[in-house]
């Protein structure tokens, strides 16, 4: 306790006689309100001098990754072969009944097809897309964004769609000349507009921080949801087209208001693994034809 | 030292599949900040901070401001400390980064949320105790590096800069 208030009367001392202090203190909250206000008009644009550090740091961690996938690959394929044989015969299996699922989808397809034109839509799969490899991980452990190796001569635009086979990865959010951030859905600053696909109800995707899940937020408490149900993408500000999945639904419970549902989402795509992404160019939707 | 953090930079961003999960969750610039703020004279700690903040926030999509705020607020913290606590021995530097590793939950959120993207402070995720040990022994050990650095590098702490400007 003695120590405690000799330390306290010595910091008072100190604050009173150092002028340095209050100059140094001073700086600091101009140094914080010059961010901030940077932020609110930078918008996601970069600079001269930071487009050129993007330039050097992308560079260096394209070919670091190159280096690193390299490591990857050889614990993978020679380290790594103890559960293989095993894994093979789980793998054959799995083929087997997805070729059956296939053929059925296939025949869904055909019909979905024939039922589209007799409702005069335009068939929409005219999805103009950039493909791109991911080059680096976001610094930070408390946000989930990605680097891609294309930029703004490649015609990516801020708040493009970025997907996956899997799924929907996320949306431009600042860009250079050569390299683009993505803000992937796990971020907690990112929203994405989604459905869930059995009942149609709305809610907005967003993410949480340390945590690869994602949360549905805004709905409804009588909303009709269930574990396992499918969540996807609508048209919605035509970032995505409609119907890509986001993930499926893993924890449901009771907000503390009682409102509204807390919906847990797990991501199609595992955000960690990916190495090559879609951006979404135009997503190009199937428009009523009123001619 | 500016190498040091680019290669750790590099490692982190494009090599992090290598590394065991808990080096991806590891806040690797706050044993540098912390450094800067105890060992370093004020203008070249300042400069030091300005430039690893900028260069950490532009390999993050976190709102353009938040990194640069955040690990000033915590040099502020570390200089301060270091006014009337001098941290040369390891379980200080221990206690030192521990105490500096809690704080930067709090911080970081606060200071995210005032760029309009933020989390609860009080959260389990946020506060998760094996995120925030494996910080602080990561640091711990950071900061020895750095500290072995200066020594082979015969770069002259602090301390003994003020003592050599009282003795002149």
């Amino acid at each position: 306790m003695f120590k405690i208030r000799r330390f306290i009367i010595k910091f008072k001392a100190l604050v009173r006689s150092n002028k340095k202090l209050a100059v140094f203190g001073l700086g600091t909250v101009t140094v914080c309100f010059l961010a901030l206000y940077i932020h609110q008009h930078r918008n996601g644009r970069t600079g001269r001098v930071d487009n050129a550090l993007t330039w050097v740091t992308g560079n260096l961690q394209e070919n670091t990754g190159f280096f690193a996938r390299g490591l990857q690959k050889i614990s993978d394929h020679y380290v790594l072969l103890v559960n293989t044989a095993r894994k093979n015969e789980v793998l054959e299996l799995e083929i087997a009944e997805a070729k059956q699922k296939l053929t059925q989808l296939q025949e869904v397809e055909a019909s979905n097809r024939r039922l589209s034109s007799l409702l005069d839509f335009k068939t929409g799969l005219s999805m103009k897309t950039v493909a791109a490899k991911v080059i680096a991980h976001d610094i930070s452990p408390d946000f989930l964004g990605i680097r891609i190796d294309r930029g703004s001569r490649d015609g990516l635009r801020i708040g493009m769609g970025v997907i996956h086979t899997g799924g929907v990865v996320g949306t431009i959010h600042r860009l250079s000349d050569g390299f683009a951030d993505v803000l992937t859905l796990a971020d907690p600053s990112s929203s994405i507009d989604a459905v869930i696909q059995r009942s149609r109800a709305r809610g907005i995707i967003s993410g949480e921080t340390n945590s690869l899940n994602c949360k549905l937020k805004y709905m409804d408490k009588l909303e009709d949801v269930t574990q396992d149900d499918a969540v996807v993408t609508t048209n919605f500000g035509d970032v995505f087209p409609s119907g890509l999945l986001v993930g499926h639904v893993s924890d449901i419970s009771s907000t503390s208001n009682g409102i509204l549902q807390d919906i847990t989402v797990k991501t199609a795509v595992d955000l960690y693994r990916i190495e090559e992404v879609l951006v979404v160019v135009s997503s190009n939707q199937p428009t009523k034809n009123n001619s | 030292m500016v190498f040091l953090f680019v290669g750790l930079l590099l490692l982190r961003t494009s090599a992090f599949r290598v590394f065991p999960g808990f080096f991806s969750r590891w806040d690797f610039l706050l044993p540098f900040i912390v450094y800067f703020g105890q060992r370093r004279p004020l203008f070249e700690g300042l400069l030091l901070w300005f430039i690893l903040a900028h260069l950490y926030s532009l390999q993050s999509v976190a709102p353009f401001g938040v990194f640069v705020v955040y690990y000033l607020i915590l040099f502020v913290i570390s200089r301060l400390i270091s006014e009337v606590f001098f941290a040369t021995e390891g379980i200080q530097i221990l206690a030192l980064l521990s105490v500096l590793s809690l704080l930067s939950r709090v911080i970081l959120p606060l200071v995210a949320k005032g760029f309009g993207s933020g989390w609860p402070v009080l959260s389990r995720s946020n506060l998760h105790l094996g995120v925030i040990f494996a910080n602080i022994v990561l640091s711990w050990i950071c900061f020895l590096g750095l500290s072995f650095v200066d020594r082979i590098t015969f770069k002259d702490s602090r301390q003994i800069l003020d003592l050599g400007e009282g003795l002149a």
